[in-house]
């Protein structure tokens, strides 16, 4: 069972979601790539799940609160003390828009 | 989110079919979610700023139907979820500090073009297209929603009458320029990449915890207004004022527990009056207060029975606010207002006498010269004058001159 091939277009919808920019030959090269990447997790479904109950936790835990306390957290300073470069007490970033 | 993921019921919400009234409209509520907020960020023309302080929190999200059809409309649902929110005491829902926020999805339909069936905008036939939505975000008060729904329709409208197509797309509100501008175009709910998120248990709501919750909810604004209006005859001004801040409410609640239904009325204008205004002038909030239940309540009493005018119950709530050693019985006692007519007459043939040319302007028609001779009145008995046999005595006196 394989999957259908990546396209172009697929990659760069996905590149445009994760804010990547790809150069041209990035994109001739992963649909390849990533292709080879997921038929590689098709080994998953040759494991027989017929008798599995589907779940999407293993602890059986439920209703698992925090009690709502307030307590101190770290300083701005410590907060920031790892930043490339802050302004005004923000981290300061690239442009995002 | 630094994780670069966030944590959301999405399908499975706290909330569902739920509604608010504004005024005679009624708004669906589609579900009312618990999500991450997010980090807030501040754009500037050649980088951006993050603030994370509000990441990963949790945050309540509300979807309404689109049945909002004007920006008034939003105005006042707005209000509204702000002053239930602040009633209940779940958050201050200061805008400005980003406690609320609001992001409002306008679109302009054509006349006739569609219809509204199941929760849903839907055009009315095949050959017809319905224009897309726009987010609308950071709005930092009440009224930047009102106008940037305002600027955002015109923009819209504009559009598509010079023949231009609406983007779908997130637009942000620029406070100083008053406009909306593009953000981001809107991402497809299958590009988020919804997955269930392994690490949280299930929450399981059980009746017994709504059926708490409930039982310690205060009561519905609607519900204690029409209390004081229509069962107390208070005025709506006066329970303006007193329902403006929810925890001065509950004080007054407090304070009027037991009280005759009748008296509430006086309570509630010696509340907001008086005491309002000593708790605005001093030091002191309401928190505080001397004023506590047994001596506000004999003060009303006092009041409501005629025995004190409304100006010693006044000084009597001012003074007991930042002394509540006060001695309220013997203060009352004291000052027990004079409705002996024998008596009043007395004293007010003497002001008529010593006050020559206020009673020869009340002969002259210049009616409201008898406030200076009740005044000397009230300063000759020390306040304690029933003012409305003073007013009849006064008018009877210089009548029969």
């Amino acid at each position: 069972m394989s999957r259908k091939k990546f396209t172009k277009d697929e990659i760069q919808h996905l590149a445009d979601l994760s804010m990547l920019n790809l150069s041209s030959e990035e994109l001739s090269k992963i649909p390849d790539q990533l292709t080879t990447v997921l038929n590689y997790t098709e080994v998953l479904s040759e494991a027989d799940v017929s008798n599995t109950e589907e779940t999407d936790q293993v602890t059986s835990l439920d209703t698992v609160l925090a009690e709502d306390n307030v307590h101190d957290s770290l300083s701005q300073d410590d907060a920031l003390s790892n930043a490339k470069e802050t302004q005004d007490g923000y981290f300061k970033v690239p442009k995002v828009f | 989110l630094p994780k670069a993921y966030q944590i959301s019921q999405y399908d499975k919400p706290i909330c569902y079919d739920g509604y608010l009234d504004i005024g005679e409209t009624k708004i669906n509520i589609q579900r009312i979610h618990q999500e991450e907020d997010v980090a807030k960020m501040i754009h500037m023309n050649e980088y951006s700023l993050v603030d994370y302080n509000k990441s990963g929190l949790p945050l309540l999200e509300m979807v309404t139907y689109p049945e909002i059809r004007t920006a008034d409309e939003a105005y006042d649902f707005a209000r509204k979820v702000r002053s239930t929110i602040r009633r209940i005491g779940i958050s201050d829902a200061d805008m400005e500090k980003g406690q609320m926020r609001c992001e409002p999805n306008i679109s302009v339909q054509e006349k006739g073009s569609w219809e509204y069936k199941d929760g849903e905008i839907l055009p009315i036939s095949n050959e017809k297209k319905l224009n897309p939505k726009v987010e609308i975000k950071n709005l930092a008060s009440i009224s930047a929603i009102r106008k940037a729904i305002q600027y955002e329709f015109k923009r819209q409208t504009n559009e598509l009458e010079n023949g231009g197509e609406i983007l779908q797309e997130t637009r942000g509100w620029d406070p100083v320029n008053e406009v909306t501008v593009h953000q981001r175009t809107k991402e497809e709910a299958a590009d988020y990449r919804y997955f269930p998120e392994p690490d949280i248990p299930p929450i399981i709501i059980k009746k017994g915890w709504i059926k708490k919750i409930q039982q310690s909810m205060p009561a519905k604004a609607e519900d204690r207004r029409s209390f004081y209006e229509d069962e107390c005859g208070i005025k709506s001004k006066t329970v303006d004022s007193l329902m403006e801040d929810p925890a001065f409410e509950q004080r007054f609640e407090e304070l009027i527990e037991g009280l005759d239904k009748e008296a509430v009325s006086t309570a509630a204008g010696l509340a907001t009056g008086p005491w309002k205004e000593v708790i605005n002038d001093s030091e002191t909030g309401y928190e505080e207060s001397g004023v506590e239940v047994n001596k506000f309540q004999k003060i009303v009493n006092a009041a409501h029975e005629n025995k004190i005018t409304s100006n010693i119950a006044k000084e009597l709530i001012q003074r007991l606010h930042t002394n509540n050693e006060l001695k309220i019985d013997e203060l009352i006692n004291q000052k027990q207002q004079i409705s002996d007519k024998d008596e009043l007459e007395q004293v007010v043939q003497k002001i008529i006498e010593e006050n020559p040319q206020p009673v020869e302007d009340i002969k002259n028609g210049k009616k409201q010269a008898i406030g200076v001779l009740i005044g000397q009145v009230m300063k000759e008995t020390k306040g304690k004058a029933n003012p409305e046999i003073v007013t009849e005595l006064i008018n009877k006196i210089i009548t029969n001159e």
